[in-house]
């Protein structure tokens, strides 16, 4: 049995945001999340927050991030931020199915109240001016137990958009 | 894409270096790290590869990556070192939150030499800066490797580190 396992697969439509909830648990430290067939009315970055065990979203600016921006058109673009409110560079998202973009992103002992809350991200899609590509690392400022997350577009809505979340068993 | 579970361990006491093995294919592998932390302010993690005999300790690591933080942009870049001197960078000595993954390529592979790519994020030493390495590096040496060896940078106080076949 693999040691990868698929946990929660969340798909909506029409919508504004979409958040995964209960999918952080005691059971794993390192989970894999996979944000795809996105299609949405906007081109823009993907925004994320996180979901703390009390079900609520964490809106304090508590939130560090560093991000390099790759784009195949034009040169590349450093993005960095310190006790925010959002994680605003978690993946991008585009104006068609066709164009696809998929972020993939690592995330570490979030259910730990005794640890940050990491993770690493990666994404690559298609946009109207060509390739957009993300790499970035983040860190929730606070010892807290996370239990999900809340993604969102930074304009427009998510026509459509698929998460996949998966525990990395330690046997 | 699967994850069959090779070999782990976790440190609880301050290790200057230790070893994880398993690796007897030509498989990718994966190396996840969680929660990895040093005894000393600014310490570092290094990684070797070898076999069940000990690590290559020869000057045929060569390494290239970025290092993000929420302070800036750093290049780390190096040829002939005695190490991947690039995992874990300028840790905090508490809560450093050392947490990677980083991929096995061709250990196993005798006519090739062994290459890696790693992400991973931790504290930035004295500061709150999240702090990440985004990169590679390869061992110049036709050899079969079986272990990689993670240390030599500082005592690793914690983590749990697992080497997992990519299936």
């Amino acid at each position: 049995m693999s040691n990868l396992r698929l946990i929660n697969e969340t798909s909506a439509t029409s919508v504004s945001s979409i958040s995964v909830t209960d999918v952080f648990s005691a059971d794993f430290d390192i989970y894999k999340v996979v944000i795809k067939d996105v299609d949405s009315t906007a081109e823009n970055y993907t925004y994320m927050k996180l979901i703390n065990s009390s079900g609520s979203i964490v809106t304090a600016s508590l939130y560090d991030y560093a991000s390099e921006y790759l784009r195949s058109y034009t040169s590349f673009a450093t993005v960095i931020g310190t006790a925010t409110g959002v994680f605003p560079r978690f993946g991008v998202q585009n104006t068609g199915t066709s164009d696809g973009g998929t972020t993939v992103a690592y995330f570490f002992n979030p259910y730990s109240s005794s640890t940050y809350t990491s993770f690493i991200n990666e994404h690559s899609g298609q946009g109207s001016l060509g390739l957009v590509g993300l790499k970035g690392i983040g860190q929730l400022r606070e010892n807290s137990s996370i239990t999900g997350m809340n993604i969102y577009p930074a304009s427009g809505t998510f026509d459509a958009v698929t998460v996949q979340v998966f525990g990395i068993r330690v046997d | 894409m699967g994850l069959l579970q090779v070999e782990t361990t976790t440190i609880t006491s301050p290790t200057a270096s230790f070893s994880l093995g398993g690796i007897d294919d030509n498989s990718t592998y994966m190396l996840a790290i969680s929660n990895a932390n040093v005894s000393s302010q600014n310490a570092d993690i290094y990684m070797r590869v070898g076999t069940s005999s000990g690590a290559d300790t020869s000057a045929n690591y060569d390494y290239a990556s970025k290092t993000l933080y929420s302070g800036g942009l750093i290049n780390n870049y190096g040829v002939n070192q005695g190490y991947f001197s690039n995992v874990f960078i300028n840790m905090r000595s508490s809560a450093g939150d050392g947490n990677g993954i980083i991929y096995l390529h061709n250990f196993y592979d005798s006519s090739s030499s062994s290459f890696i790519t790693l992400n991973n994020v931790h504290r930035y030493t004295a500061s709150s800066h999240v702090y990440g390495v985004q990169g590679g590096g390869v061992h110049t040496v036709n050899a079969q490797q079986t272990h990689i060896y993670l240390g030599y940078g500082g005592n690793i106080t914690s983590g749990t580190y697992t080497i997992y076949k990519v299936v």
